[in-house]
């Protein structure tokens, strides 16, 4: 619909303007916390605009420990969620590349019924099966490490499914090229298909990526011990310091720094995307 | 370069389909064969053979004297050029052309020679270092057939590559096409279902209809002497006129005559009168189409460009015994 109203454009802007404060208020609210020392955020009103402790807060957070968090420093949450996350958007993303490469690809006994199989997992998210799972977890002897974290998160029935769609698209035509070029299936897979699929993956990754940094029940519990703590079990921690009054300006701060890696895989993995977009492959 | 040889070749889909009822086709070296008919008579279905991209049913393929039925692609020795010319999107140029060679090991600094000898070839120096998406129609075809010429295969297929062309590149593509032939002297199997791109291209025509081979010869034997009914009406446009025997005094029940063969007036020895219905105009040429009675649909003559003739006019065409093609019920050429 193209209409060029003035009035209609002011309402328009209004609206959105009003959706950005929306969005962006508890961020501001956050940031602006985070400068405050801990007295300020108890006190009415709280503060809308910047204190001067800052520096002073961050630098706590990321150097010292907070006994509040159990002595755990925010870099090394950061450093364990930022592993969980990556090996949880590369692993999903490897196994489901390989997946739909083989149930496009392949003709093999049972083929549809795997792909159904795979299909039907969508309705198993980790939070349905996470006794099950646990149990595995457990008896496998992966408790408190990086693969226990990450590797019941890797299989994705959403993205085989993407890929497959992809790869669907794919005219027969350049698979036979590339047979007559001589490209056996390893050779047609990383010399064709990867490179065809790299904008799927850009935005599979960045979308895989948030899925793995935010994810919270599944760390809580498979991880005991302090040095497998994720940032986001870590808030969470802060959050519940019983007795004592919550550490507010601590707390925003942390939640600042654990936006900061999402924040900058959208923004340096979005020109990938965008450009992908626009520069449409025929 | 080589040979090739069809013994039998067959091909039924799973399915059930009956797409080759037995193919033999002898290929020399160095030939420029071309296989033409109407869309879904197994043009593709044959040389998707001859290149292994599909399972052979029946009978031998030979490529320079080896049975390579059981072989890949790759391993035939074969190059294709696709209808939709099937560049890889995100190479360049360069990579697309170097690509098999690259799978060969071939050494770098013969693909580098082989690369800009092939550009050279097809005016494709400039392009070298861009992408297929940035090239216009006209480019991506020679570079797809940059690439099939790079691999100096024992054999080209094509399967209608210039298809995708407008009419003038069309033209100018098939020219250069035919440039290149004779300059390499290699083999190629061209497929299309453009009659006219068989007639100027081929050294010998391949005419199929349903699966079936109609006949095959050099343009000017089909087109003097078709073998068929269908072989008739297929080369030649507009196409050759049918009639009842009966109409001109033949012995055989159908009779064609090419529009060329009518004249207008004129003293031939076959007759046949009727009331121009229709004029068109080609530039070089101008057809009458002529309602003949007794025939089942109007007869088209080639008339002289001068001539004036306006529908409802009554006119007597008129034909040399020598230029008719009788064919009997079956539709075989009755000698
Ligand atoms: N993969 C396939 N499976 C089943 N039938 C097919 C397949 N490919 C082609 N055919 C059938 O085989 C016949 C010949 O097809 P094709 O060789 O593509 O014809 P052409 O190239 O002459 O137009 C057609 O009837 C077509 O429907
Ligand atoms: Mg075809």
């Amino acid at each position: 619909m193209i209409e060029n109203r003035p009035w209609l454009n002011v309402i328009t802007h209004a609206g959105l303007l009003l959706g950005v404060f929306f969005l962006c208020f508890p961020v501001w609210m956050a940031l602006v916390a985070s400068t405050h020392g801990p007295e300020a955020l108890s006190r009415s009103p709280i503060p809308l605009w910047f204190g001067d402790r800052g520096w002073e807060n961050y630098s706590q957070l990321l150097a010292g420990g907070l006994p509040e968090a159990g002595g755990v420093p925010v870099g090394m949450m950061m450093l364990n969620s930022l592993i969980m996350a990556l090996l949880i958007a590369v692993g999903k993303i490897a196994v489901s590349i390989i997946a739909a490469y083989a149930i496009v690809y392949f003709r093999f006994p049972f083929r549809m019924g795997f792909f159904w199989m795979i299909f039907i997992t969508l309705m198993l998210p980790v939070e349905v099966r996470i006794l099950p799972t646990y149990d595995v977890i457990v008896r496998l002897d992966m408790l408190n490490s990086y693969t226990g974290l990450s590797l019941p998160l890797v299989a994705s029935a959403t993205a085989t499914f993407l890929f497959r769609q992809f790869f669907l698209t794919i005219p027969d035509e350049l698979v036979e090229a590339a047979r007559i070029d001589r490209a056996g299936p390893m050779r047609f897979f990383m010399d064709i298909l990867v490179p065809l699929s790299r904008t799927n993956i850009a935005a599979l990754f960045i979308i895989l990526f948030i899925f793995g940094w935010n994810q919270y029940l599944w760390p809580l519990l498979v991880t005991t011990e302090e040095r497998y703590y994720t940032i986001v079990m870590g808030i969470q921690r802060m959050t519940n310091s019983g007795e004592a009054l919550p550490v507010w300006h601590y707390i925003m701060g942390t939640a600042v720094l654990a936006m900061i890696p999402p924040v900058l895989v959208v923004l340096s993995m979005q020109k990938l995307f965008v450009k992908g977009l626009v520069e449409q492959e025929k | 370069m080589a040979g090739l040889s069809l013994r039998g070749v067959k091909k039924v889909y799973p399915g059930g389909v009956t797409a080759i009822h037995g193919a033999d086709i002898e290929v020399a070296d160095g030939e420029f064969v071309v296989l033409v008919g109407p869309s879904g008579c197994g043009k593709s279905t044959l040389l998707r053979m001859v290149a292994g991209l599909e399972e052979i049913t029946g009978g031998e393929i030979l490529i320079g004297g080896d049975v390579v039925n059981r072989k890949e692609p790759g391993e035939r020795d074969i190059a294709m050029v696709f209808q939709n010319y099937a560049l890889y999107p995100h190479m360049t140029v360069r990579e697309n052309m170097s690509y098999g060679l690259r799978n060969m090991r071939t050494p770098k600094a013969e693909i580098e020679a082989r690369i800009a000898e092939a550009a050279k070839i097809l005016q494709l120096g400039d392009y070298l270092d861009r992408k297929p998406r940035q090239l216009s129609g006209g480019q991506r075809q020679r570079v797809a057939m940059g690439r099939a010429l790079v691999r100096e295969p024992k054999a080209f297929l094509l399967d209608e590559p210039l298809s995708n062309l407008d009419a003038k590149l069309r033209g100018h593509m098939r020219a250069e096409l035919k440039e290149l032939h004779q300059r390499l002297r290699a083999t190629f199997i061209y497929v299309t279902h453009d009659q006219v791109e068989a007639m100027s291209l081929a050294d010998r025509i391949v005419v199929m209809n349903a699966g079936r081979i109609e006949q095959i010869g050099a343009p000017r034997e089909i087109y003097d002497r078709p073998a068929t009914r269908f072989v008739a009406e297929f080369i030649g446009a507009p196409p050759m006129n049918f009639l009842p025997g009966a109409l001109i005094g033949a012995a055989a029940p159908h009779v064609g005559v090419r529009p060329e063969a009518l004249t207008v007036g004129g003293a031939g020895e076959v007759r046949l009168d009727g009331v121009v219905k229709l004029v068109e105009d080609l530039g070089a040429d101008r057809f009458a189409h002529v309602a003949v009675k007794g025939a089942e649909a109007p007869v088209i003559a080639r008339v002289a460009a001068h001539a004036r003739h306006a529908p409802g006019e009554a006119v007597a065409l008129t034909a040399e015994r020598a230029s008719l093609h009788a064919f009997d019920a079956e539709g075989r050429r009755a000698a």
